[in-house]
């Protein structure tokens, strides 16, 4: 086998480099519209809505499990070990209509389900500078 | 009925298999000159050329270079995938109808198998753009896009994955009689469930068949194709929806097709149950089950039983996918569905002819994008 690979690192543009700081500094957040607050991800440079400027929030990282898969094979390095593995798409709390994908953390594959509650924890990123969400289940 | 309608007059494909040894261009070179000589067309007349690609085809300009059309007047290159296999007809169409172009060829190229192949890497690496959120969790392939849909649309509408296994079952019965299908063994349910886990809720079975090779069509107007030598194929129209990323989708349990599937019904006055066939765009098993079910061939979640009650096959309501799709025919982007849709109409698919043959749709796509036409039997 080859040498042990780092999982994809993020490749910020200007409009997502906010987002990927704040990651940095251990504040998840998502991008609001100063006029019409709505809620948006991913980052735009403006609003979709009403073509307002964005700031971001911090949001409470508490969202519901929208939906998820079982990764038994890897469609990207650095996973290998971690087979099978879970991928969800989250649906924050301030902002249910929105999709934010992450790992499930420090749940059996089993105990993962549409609809459960999860508080997202933002963590080192193996391989390089970033930090990225992952979300652990919580009691409703 | 117009003299400018159009119409498919030509098909063509090279052999479809996982190791084509052959480039992108050569592939797509045979298909065309192939749908060419179907046609009986000559090459004058061809001025116009559409083709879809990821960044992992040869482009337009270099087909018709090699072809040797001494008069290209309309190079389409659309980058994207399978949700634009429909559109990229209609482009075509359109061309044909408003004079713009006499014939216009579309093909679809690409060596899926043993070229670049969707979820291999063999370093590190850093993503921009749509998946710069997900792949640094291990998520950036299609299957897994779409493997969350497929979770959604269960916990919605109650679908299983015996529901999956019933579309691999049915789709691979009707690639048997398919000589160029690559996957022509039946599979049962035990050896459907039985199958290696790939992004649960997807098994291997539940994949389209990546493959190499490539399929053209040749398109133009009602009036030209009377010199021709086949029974022209009437495209009647097409509809298309598109959004953006798959994760960007607000309602997982209604697919594009819920958009696009309404105002085609409602334009060409047909409904489900005056199509005599669907070739359904087959990315994985949910994609069928989402879109016929969006179309209203059944209820939504009803398609586990539509396909178990034998109404997908022959002697049932509408065959879906009688050359075994993309997932036991080939991964031909879909392009490979509008060739079986012609053979059909033209009443030439030999043991699995559909009998009587008339009208039929032909989707695009799965998730947020896609979309679909009808064609007829002029
Ligand atoms: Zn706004």
């Amino acid at each position: 086998m080859t040498a042990k690979l780092n999982p994809p690192q993020p490749e910020p543009s200007l409009d997502s480099l906010p987002y990927w700081e704040s990651l940095k500094a251990g504040v998840f957040a998502l991008q609001r519209c100063t006029a019409c607050r709505e809620w948006q991800f991913p980052p735009l440079d403006t609003c979709r809505h009403c073509a307002g400027s964005l700031s971001l929030q911090t949001v409470s990282g508490r969202g519901t499990i929208y939906t998820f898969i079982i990764n038994h094979r890897p469609s990207a390095p650095g996973f290998d070990e971690l087979l099978p593995y879970p991928v969800a798409l989250v649906a924050p709390e301030e902002a249910p209509h929105l999709h934010i994908p992450g790992r499930i953390v420090g749940a059996a594959n089993e105990d993962i389900a549409i609809g459960r509650s999860v508080m997202a924890e933002v963590v080192d990123h193996p391989g390089g500078e970033w930090k990225v969400p992952v979300f652990r289940i919580i009691a409703t | 009925m117009a003299a400018n309608d159009p119409m498919v007059v030509g098909i063509g494909r090279s052999p479809y298999s996982r190791n084509s040894g052959r480039t992108t261009a050569s592939l797509a070179v045979e298909a065309c000159r192939s749908a060419i000589a179907d046609a009986g067309m000559d090459l004058s007349e061809v001025d116009g050329i559409v083709e879809f690609n990821v960044g992992d085809s040869v482009g337009s300009l270099n087909v018709a270079y090699a072809l040797g059309l001494p008069g290209l007047r309309m190079p389409v290159d659309i980058q994207n995938g399978g949700n634009v296999v429909t559109l990229a007809v209609a482009l075509a169409c359109m061309a044909v109808q408003s004079g713009k172009c006499k014939s216009v060829l579309v093909y679809r190229s690409l060596n899926s198998r043993s070229g670049q192949r969707i979820g291999t890497y063999t370093g590190n690496l850093n993503i921009g753009g749509d998946d710069q959120y997900g792949a640094p969790h291990g998520y950036m392939a299609p299957g897994q896009w779409f493997a969350m849909y497929c979770r959604r649309y269960m916990h919605e509408f109650g679908t299983t994955y015996e529901d999956l296994g019933r579309i691999a079952i049915t789709t691979r019965a009707h690639a048997g009689k398919n000589e160029a299908a690559i996957m022509r063994e039946p599979i049962t349910m035990e050896q459907y469930l039985a199958s290696r886990w790939i992004y649960d809720p997807f098994r291997l079975f539940d994949c389209a068949l990546e493959a190499d090779g490539a399929c053209a069509i040749l398109v133009t107007s009602r009036a030209r194709a009377r010199n021709l030598q086949q029974v022209p194929v009437q495209m009647l129209d097409e509809e298309t929806f598109m959004g953006r990323h798959p994760d960007s989708w607000e309602d997982m349990g209604h697919l594009f097709s819920a958009r696009a599937a309404p105002p085609l019904w409602e334009r060409t006055g047909l409904k489900p149950a005056d199509m005599d066939f669907a070739c359904i765009y087959d990315c994985f098993t949910f994609t069928t089950i989402g879109v016929i079910e969006d179309y209203g061939f059944c209820e939504k979640g009803g398609a586990g039983e539509y396909y178990a009650s034998g109404k997908a096959t022959y002697g049932g309501d509408c065959v879906i996918n009688p050359h075994g799709g993309l997932l036991s025919e080939a991964y031909i982007h879909g392009m490979n569905h509008h060739f079986e849709a012609v053979l059909q109409l033209r009443h030439q698919a030999g043991e699995r002819q559909v009998k009587d043959a008339k009208v039929a749709l032909v989707t695009a796509g799965t998730g947020p994008f896609g979309g679909g036409l009808i064609y007829a039997r002029a």
